[in-house]
């Protein structure tokens, strides 16, 4: 039951206006429950509920409501209430999935999702022999890239930056950067990309990320080259789409 | 057997209940084709829309069971049920709302079809089946939902019809298993002392 009603509400978030009554922001852009004064007991109940279920034991359930979150944290007009609803538990679940140095970076298998918003908590069944491990590591691997895409879509907006670090993102940011998962790793670049666009941000990013981001220091050996930060300086970087990482710049 | 010809008003409820017991027990499935082509699906519309609470149960049930068979539903749509099942849902007893809701499930099945149901006014009857007290229909609507949440152009038209609503009360389903465990055997009466 529960999987379900996170699949449905993962589906519904990824239409623009639902994004807005999820998170329960009014039209006017103004935040209309939650996280700050003048709470609708409606739409309470809904960031309740689905908080509940990305804190959920089951794979499937996590996986598929924080892919809602993550569809919330596209638009801007809901970090604010992403943020009141106490978004640090995103960069605890990253955290908790992070390889340890013996495993590397986790599975790599690519979730399946379907061009019609296809969830990204599905199972990957057995019917051709597939084990059922195979099912349990994909699921991982949809449950962190879908954590980092949410704290990169966070991360783009400058006014959300102290809590975001407050709450660990960093770390956790730098955890996924070290998956085997490309998306993932690529989606954790942009988040930090996005926290260091930002003047107050580069001392913290960089407390946690020097060994990349320090020009000349090395990493397991390897020296790296001074990096360019024009790209690190463009802000609202968003990552869309579950199953690609299309890059939109806002307006 | 064709139910609006019986001479007597007396036969129809009979005829109407063993319409609905056969569809009930699986026997349309043998010969479904047979079965609509003696029944005919406009006069179970029209026992749909009647005044009597009783027939308009009974077309409710029959025509939900037809559409568990997805090779039956598009006769039922050429014979014009959509409209009907989903207006009469609106003033029906809940019995009956619960079977027209199921029918609506059954139909949304074909993708080529939940445009047509969201049009007439369908989703009212599936978010009250989510939001009912019983798990299998719960489970069931949100599945529908979900299906119909597919397609970009319905997400919106599912939310404005309160989806919100039945994804909470889905969200904070807690099973209640009954678990049943073996109680250990005792152990073995000590063996009396040899004399």
């Amino acid at each position: 039951m529960r999987r379900e009603a996170a699949r449905l509400l993962f589906a519904l978030s990824l239409n623009e206006l639902n994004k807005l009554d999820v998170a329960g922001v009014d039209m006017g852009g103004s935040s209309s429950g939650g996280g700050g004064g003048g709470a609708n007991p409606a739409t309470a109940e809904v960031a309740n509920d689905l908080v509940a279920l990305a804190r959920s034991d089951d794979p499937s359930c996590a996986c598929n409501a924080v892919g809602a979150l993550a569809n919330l944290s596209e638009n801007d007009a809901t970090h604010e209430r992403l943020l009141g609803w106490g978004a640090s538990f995103l960069s605890e679940l990253a955290l908790e999935n992070a390889p340890t140095p013996d495993e590397g970076g986790g599975g790599g298998a690519a979730n399946k999702e379907d061009a019609n918003g296809g969830s990204p908590g599905e199972m990957v069944e057995g019917g051709d022999g597939q084990p059922a491990t195979e099912g349990m590591r994909s699921m991982e691997v949809g449950l962190v890239r879908e954590v980092t895409r949410c704290l990169a879509n966070l991360a783009g907006n400058y006014a959300t930056h102290e809590k975001l670090l407050d709450g660990g993102a960093a770390d956790a940011l730098v955890g996924s950067l070290k998956r085997e998962d490309a998306v993932t790793a690529r989606f954790a670049a942009l988040g930090l990309a996005n926290l260091a666009g930002q003047v107050g941000g580069i001392v913290s990013t960089l407390h946690f990320g020097y060994k990349l981001f320090v020009p000349g220091t090395s990493v397991g050996g390897q020296s790296f080259k001074p990096c360019s930060y024009s790209w690190a300086l463009t802000p609202w970087l968003f990552c869309r789409g579950a199953s690609n990482c299309r890059l939109f710049a806002s307006p | 057997m064709d139910p609006t010809k019986q001479k007597t008003h007396k036969r129809i409820p009979q005829v109407l209940a063993a319409l609905c017991n056969l569809s009930l027990s699986g026997c349309i499935g043998q010969d479904p084709a047979r079965f609509l082509k003696a029944v005919d699906v406009g006069n179970l519309v029209s026992f749909l829309c009647s005044a009597d609470v009783t027939y308009r149960l009974f077309g409710a049930v029959t025509l939900g069971n037809i559409a568990s068979d997805v090779s039956l539903q598009a006769p039922i749509v050429r014979g014009g049920a959509l409209t009907p099942l989903i207006t009469i849902a609106n003033a029906a007893d809940l019995e009956t709302q619960r079977c027209i809701a199921y029918s609506l499930c059954n139909l949304s099945a074909n993708p080529a079809r939940r445009g047509a149901i969201i049009s007439e006014g369908g989703l009212p009857s599936l978010i009250s089946l989510a939001c009912s007290d019983h798990p299998v229909d719960q489970r069931a609507a949100l599945a529908t939902l979900r299906a119909i949440a597919a397609d970009p152009d319905h997400r919106r038209a599912v939310v404005e019809a309160g989806a919100l609503e039945a994804f909470s009360l889905g969200a904070r389903y807690a099973s209640h298993g009954v678990g049943v465990s073996a109680c250990p055997s005792p152990p073995p009466p000590p063996l009396p002392p040899k004399t």
